[in-house]
């Protein structure tokens, strides 16, 4: 997928209207500032805690070789897993929204609008609340079981099947992104009425997990699931990388650029292909996790400018941030319970994306 | 109303009997590494008589205190332990709700044993079996109370107890079973906002229900092959028509039930038959709290029959259904 | 600035589309009542039904029609008629054929008031209802507030409805997760539904219907005439933004009276409207809002009061239903739109 048309090679090299790009100067110490705050919130997430670790206990935990030592168990065993997963999830997330919204051209790209949030969720709690059912029900003489451990892979089928679905009723002589936008929500209204009705009727005493997992959420996740995404990460990103040229086109109209020398129809599928696949591998391992990639792109634009390359850098640190954060929040927060991650990036995302909203209609009226 | 695929209470009551009396041999004491099936499937190993136990479930800490023991940690369920345990539990670590426990709190802690039930669990067991050996049941019917009392307290090196505490549950349902005159409908129903939900036979306190002559008026489930669902929502119209004599209702929260006239027309309300119970109801799978629930639902069900039992600490004790309007 | 009515007074030779469409409506209607009285766990035959809903009596029969079934069935109407009025309001003054209450942030605010009242506090229905309704006016005027500085100008309202909603959705799961009660029933109460309501619900609900009923069909006139172009409108002298405002009140007052009584159904206001324009296009009949509301709201009433039948048939929320029902409606419009 990361093969490269002669006719996109021969795009003229400076095709940007990039809106008034801070100087290269200060793009470098933004994105160090953003490096260190990650680096920062990553130490800050293994130190936190409803256990108390003085800093010591964690450093010796994490180098240290006793592995019977509570900072030991504590680091490796819960704390470490769940950073990096916060952090590559967010950064599956906002580089998702970025591409999507660079796509579509509509400033309401999130991963969830594509189908891929409901469409996991379906199979997620189909296999939560109907597994045990369908199991003597329907496969009590077949040789295989459907067992919980098939939750990531049932999230990632149901997402990718979700958007395949929405991309193919979008998907007429001309992809219009209002369509698209549009029929991803009603198809997101079916599949989470759907949801519901599951839920409702099959949930029982597995109603507060499903909850949860609905909710998105990082809780009890473990180093399996952060090799489970890891493939993804490094195949996306390097088709993001790969794909910076042309999505900087794929922003304008069709007919420019078209007459840039963009097959639109062709590299708009392709990056569509990226964004589903980035996004559907986050949420089957975190569940929805709300809002990051719609917020993330507004504000690294904000940051850093248009330029794609700087953009794609600047999202992919801030995506991984603020996922982190609102973890270390959601586990900090309240004693008796921890939260789920994807409701509080989603209160946090939410007014962010507002002021930033609010801000572009009165600078552009 | 006995479940269907179910055995008789003698067949069950004779074959406790019998695997206690195997017991009785002398290699009980060193018998660890203990092997224990759960209801994973899984083969779980028990080097060491445990010392410590987590409870991320009720079961566990009815179990432990049953067999004079003290749980380290406990879950709760809508934020309260359950009040029938009084004060057996009082010095345990809070481990946080059942449906998620403080993992953090959990490996801590690092318990020689860690029970809890398998729904709330099993998508966590890889981060539940890092903090301590780990077994996960599913508790609906009786038969499943049993065996999970008699496989708990074999990992706990106290099988023989185990078997009695079996024995004896057994023999007082008989028991009571023989002296309650029956006649009497009833129904067992979890409180949900609009909704209430009705328990079906095979659920073990509805077993209980039947056992003591009484007809629930729920009946049987519709897919009586599964444990799962053990209730189903009861549209307040249907409760009208079967009208049961006693109703049991359990709810997580303070507060009325939900104001609806219909409450203030049932027979078991206009003759205060109706009662709120604790949370023994709805976790009745250990030890004590299906002594208690079996008490205190003769009780209820015929007074004239049953004394209120004075054992149940009072805070667990059932009372009057407060009806909204 | 006058318009012709196809409907009011002059009969025409042949029975005019919207005639038709309203009786189609009510002969649904009408159905749907006498199955929703007359089936359940007490079989009423029909002929005994106007003596019992007249004299009422003391059998259980009576009372399960005067106490139960009577009050769901009201419910349902005065719910499913308030939100496909709601829908054709929005629609029209949102210029959008997607428009929806629910995308002014109405449902999820409405929604999230109620929810904290089942989770912290006790109160009696009326209060609750009450309470539930300005949650729902308050996330409304909160997306009005944020929507003003772009002028109300659609799209950007659209967007800036979706994210409050989305805002107060994840706040309703904090609170799910985090509070101390029961999940299940709460979220039970989250998919839409019209079980077990009581005359408290209808007494709460029938004022705000009527009323939004009435002020719509009095706005009629200044709805056919905001779904003209904005500057023709301005050089009009029609104050356009705050016309605006007072129908979408309506409208969200409306929706948010319907989901404090019945939990969040939604899509009724979007398949309701556009059941009846495709209905009157199809007859080759001009849309006027002086038909299009009165018939959206009885379409909007045999929509829910039919599901309500399958709902209460299988005891599933009769929102999910709507949502199945309505759902891919949207998919072939835009389908259609496209084409």
């Amino acid at each position: 997928m990361s093969v490269r048309s002669p006719s996109a090679l021969a795009v003229p090299s400076r095709p940007d209207p990039a809106p008034v790009a801070p100087a290269r100067d200060g793009f470098r110490w933004i994105l160090a500032a953003l490096c260190l705050a990650l680096a920062a919130t990553m130490a800050l997430s293994l130190l936190a805690g409803s256990v108390h670790l003085d800093p010591d206990a964690v450093y010796q935990g994490l180098i240290g070789s006793d592995p019977d030592a509570l900072g030991h168990r504590l680091v490796w065993g819960l704390r470490l897993p769940r950073t990096l997963l916060a952090v590559l999830v967010g950064l599956h997330l906002a580089v998702s929204g970025l591409i999507l919204q660079a796509v579509i051209r509509n400033p309401l790209g999130d991963p969830g609008i594509v189908g891929i949030s409901s469409g996991a969720s379906l199979l997620v709690v189909t296999v939560l609340l109907l597994g045990d059912l369908l199991n003597a029900g329907l496969l009590h003489n077949a040789s295989t079981e459907i067992s919980l451990a098939w939750l990531p892979f049932a999230a990632l089928v149901g997402g990718l099947g979700a958007a395949g679905l929405v991309l193919g009723l979008s998907w007429g002589e001309r992809v219009s992104p209002v369509r698209l936008a549009l029929n991803g929500v009603a198809v997101g209204a079916v599949l989470n009425a759907l949801v519901m009705w599951v839920v409702v009727v099959w949930g029982g005493a597995r109603t507060e997990i499903a909850l949860i997992w609905l909710a998105g959420s990082l809780y009890g996740r473990d180093f399996e699931h952060l090799l489970l995404l890891l493939p993804w990460t490094l195949i996306g990103l390097s088709a993001a990388a790969l794909l910076l040229r042309p999505l900087s086109l794929l922003r304008f109209e069709d007919e420019t650029a078209q007459s840039l020398g963009l097959p639109v129809r062709r590299w708009r599928l392709i990056a569509l292909g990226v964004a589903v696949m980035l996004a559907a591998s986050a949420t089957a391992v975190a569940g929805p996790v709300g809002f990051v990639g719609l917020v993330v792109p507004h504000l690294a634009r904000r940051l850093v400018g248009g330029d794609m390359g700087r953009l794609l850098i600047t999202t992919l640190l801030c995506g991984a941030l603020l996922t982190l954060g609102a973890d270390i929040a959601a586990r900090t927060l309240t004693v008796s319970q921890e939260l789920p991650v994807g409701a509080l990036t989603s209160l946090i995302g939410i007014p962010i994306f507002l002021l930033l909203l609010q801000r572009r209609t009165r600078t552009h009226p | 109303m006995i479940h269907p695929s179910a055995p008789s209470l003698p067949a069950l009551l004779v074959a406790a009997l019998t695997l206690g009396a195997c017991q009785i041999a002398p290699t009980w004491a060193d018998a660890f590494p203990v092997e224990i099936l759960d209801d994973r499937g899984k083969q779980v190993v028990i080097e060491q008589r445990p010392e410590s136990v987590a409870a991320i479930s009720t079961f566990g800490a009815d179990l432990v205190t049953a067999l004079g023991g003290q749980v380290a940690g406990l879950s709760t369920l809508n934020g309260k332990q359950s009040a029938f345990l009084g004060d057996a539990a009082a010095g345990a670590v809070n481990l946080g709700e059942i449906h998620q426990a403080n993992l953090e709190v959990l490996t801590q802690l690092a318990p020689d044993l860690i029970v809890g039930l398998r729904t709330y669990t099993q998508p966590f067991e890889k981060k539940i079996e890092e903090a301590g050996t780990f077994i996960a049941l599913d508790l609906t019917t009786l038969e499943d109370s049993l065996s999970a009392v008699e496989r708990v307290s074999r990992a706990l090196g106290e099988e023989d107890r185990g078997q009695a505490l079996n024995a004896r549950f057994l023999s007082d349902l008989e028991t009571f079973g023989t002296k309650a005159p029956g006649g009497v409908t009833a129904v067992l129903l979890w409180d949900w906002a609009d909704v209430p939900y009705a328990f079906y036979d095979h659920y073990l306190t509805t077993r209980i229900m039947g056992h003591l002559g009484a007809t629930n008026v729920q009946g049987q489930s519709p897919t009586p092959e599964l444990e799962m669902p053990d209730s189903a929502a009861i549209g307040l119209e249907t409760l009208l028509r079967l009208d049961p004599d006693v109703i049991l209702v359990f709810k997580g929260q303070d507060g009325p039930v939900a104001a609806n006239p219909v409450w203030s027309r049932l027979k078991a309300v206009r003759n205060g038959r109706a009662w709120r119970v604790n949370d023994q109801y709805i976790m009745s799978h250990g030890p004590l709290a299906r002594e208690m629930v079996l008490r205190e639902m003769a009780h209820l069900l015929y007074p004239e029959t049953f004394p209120e039992p004075e054992d149940i600490p009072s805070a667990a004790r059932a009372v009057p259904l407060n009806v909204a309007n | 600035m006058s318009w012709r009515l196809p409907l009011g007074w002059a009969p025409p030779a042949a029975p005019s589309a919207p005639l038709l469409l309203g009786l189609l409506c009510l002969g649904v209607l009408t159905l749907a009542t006498a199955a929703a009285l007359s089936l359940g766990d007490y079989r009423i035959p029909l002929e005994a039904l106007p003596g019992i809903l007249w004299h009422g009596g003391d059998s259980n029969a009576a009372f399960v029609v005067h106490e139960l079934r009577l009050p769901r069935l009201l419910t349902g109407l005065l719910a499913g008629a308030a939100l496909g009025m709601a829908g054709a309001i929005a629609q029209s003054i949102t210029r959008n054929p997607l428009g929806e209450p629910g995308l002014l942030g109405v449902t999820a605010g409405a929604a999230f008031a109620m929810v904290l009242c089942m989770a912290f506090a006790r109160l009696s229905t009326p209060a609750m209802l009450a309470c539930g309704t300005l949650g729902g006016l308050f996330a409304a005027l909160l997306t009005f507030a944020i929507g003003l500085r772009t002028r109300l100008e659609p799209l950007q309202l659209t967007l800036v409805g979706m994210s409050v909603n989305l805002f107060f959705l994840s706040a309703i799961t904090l609170v799910l997760v985090s509070s101390q009660t029961e999940a299940n029933g709460i979220y039970y109460w989250l998919s839409g539904s019209l079980a077990n309501r009581t005359w408290e619900h209808v007494g709460m609900l029938w004022a705000w219907v009527l009323g939004g009923l009435a002020l719509g069909l009095a706005c009629a006139r200044i709805l056919d005439l905001l779904a003209l172009d904005e500057t023709m409108l301005t050089s009009l002298g029609l104050q356009v933004t705050r016309w605006r405002l007072l129908l979408g009140l309506t409208a969200v007052v409306l929706s948010a009276a319907t989901v404090a009584a019945t939990g969040p159904i939604a899509f009724v206001g979007l398949v309701a409207p556009h059941l009846v324009r495709s209905g009157l296009t199809l007859a080759g009949e001009r849309t006027t809002h002086r038909t299009l509301l009165p018939l959206s709201a009885l379409a909007g009433a045999s929509l829910v009061c039919g599901a309500d039948l399958i709902a209460k048939w299988q005891e599933i929320p009769v929102g999910i239903l709507c949502v199945l029902v309505g759902g891919p409606l949207p998919v072939h419009l835009i389908r259609r739109q496209g084409t």
